[in-house]
């Protein structure tokens, strides 16, 4: 169940005190999903991916780690 | 960036308002359901006594209203749900079609008793008995199966 990538999503949340509830809001999914990929247990599509990459201003190699 | 995430929120506050509307449709097509009486015209003799139109037009917008409000309710989901549900579909449907299948011939092979007294103990009685049966383990497992899908991903 658990995904083949470390992520630092919690890292790059947490530097901008934002709750899991405002990144869920500002990706447009709900916080259980920002809770699962952030435990490493849902691995997102391409599209959330560079969704999430563009939110944080970093290459998406940068945010998801093989 | 900002575009985007205004560009998400307007798309859910779009849906929610068709969805709302829908509603509001439903409504006025149940009003109109009640209340027109008359007999459906060109009812084919064939098929027995001919409903009223209000029922039909009732029934016809039901399934028309069913069927838009399912595809914005999942254009609403995001892709995690979305693949909790197919996952949930797949895995819990097919595995509760099965055991509820092998219940039920199972129960009737073994001379099991299965329609309530009060119903008449016909074919059909037996058919429906089995198609609801089937259907409701399929609904039990596909519920199953979702708490299990957000459950290991909590």
């Amino acid at each position: 169940m658990t995904s083949a990538f470390i992520n630092r999503l919690k890292v790059f949340r947490a530097e901008r005190d934002w709750t899991q509830a405002d990144l869920a809001e500002r990706l447009g999914v709900s916080r259980q999903t920002i809770q699962a990929l952030e435990k490493g247990r849902y691995d997102p599509s391409l599209p959330l991916a560079f969704r999430i990459s563009r939110l944080f201003g970093r290459p998406i190699e940068a945010i998801f780690i093989a | 960036m900002n575009t985007e995430i205004i560009t998400v929120g307007a798309a859910a506050a779009r849906n929610k308002k068709t969805m709302d509307d829908l509603t509001v449709g439903l409504c006025a097509l149940t009003v109109v359901g009640v209340s027109a009486t008359a007999a459906t015209p060109f009812w084919p003799e064939a098929w027995g006594r001919a409903p009223s139109i209000g029922v039909v037009v009732l029934a016809a917008g039901l399934a028309v209203f069913l069927a838009l409000h399912t595809l914005y309710w999942w254009r609403a989901l995001d892709e995690a749900a979305r693949e909790a549900h197919k996952w949930a579909w797949w895995w819990g449907g097919n595995l509760g079609l099965v055991a509820g299948g092998a219940a039920v011939v199972i129960a009737a092979l073994a001379g099991v008793n299965l329609l309530p007294a009060a119903l008449p103990h016909t074919d059909a009685a037996l058919i429906a008995l089995g198609v609801a049966a089937v259907f409701a383990a399929q609904a039990v497992g596909y519920g199953i199966a979702w708490c299990g899908w957000w459950i290991a991903r909590r």
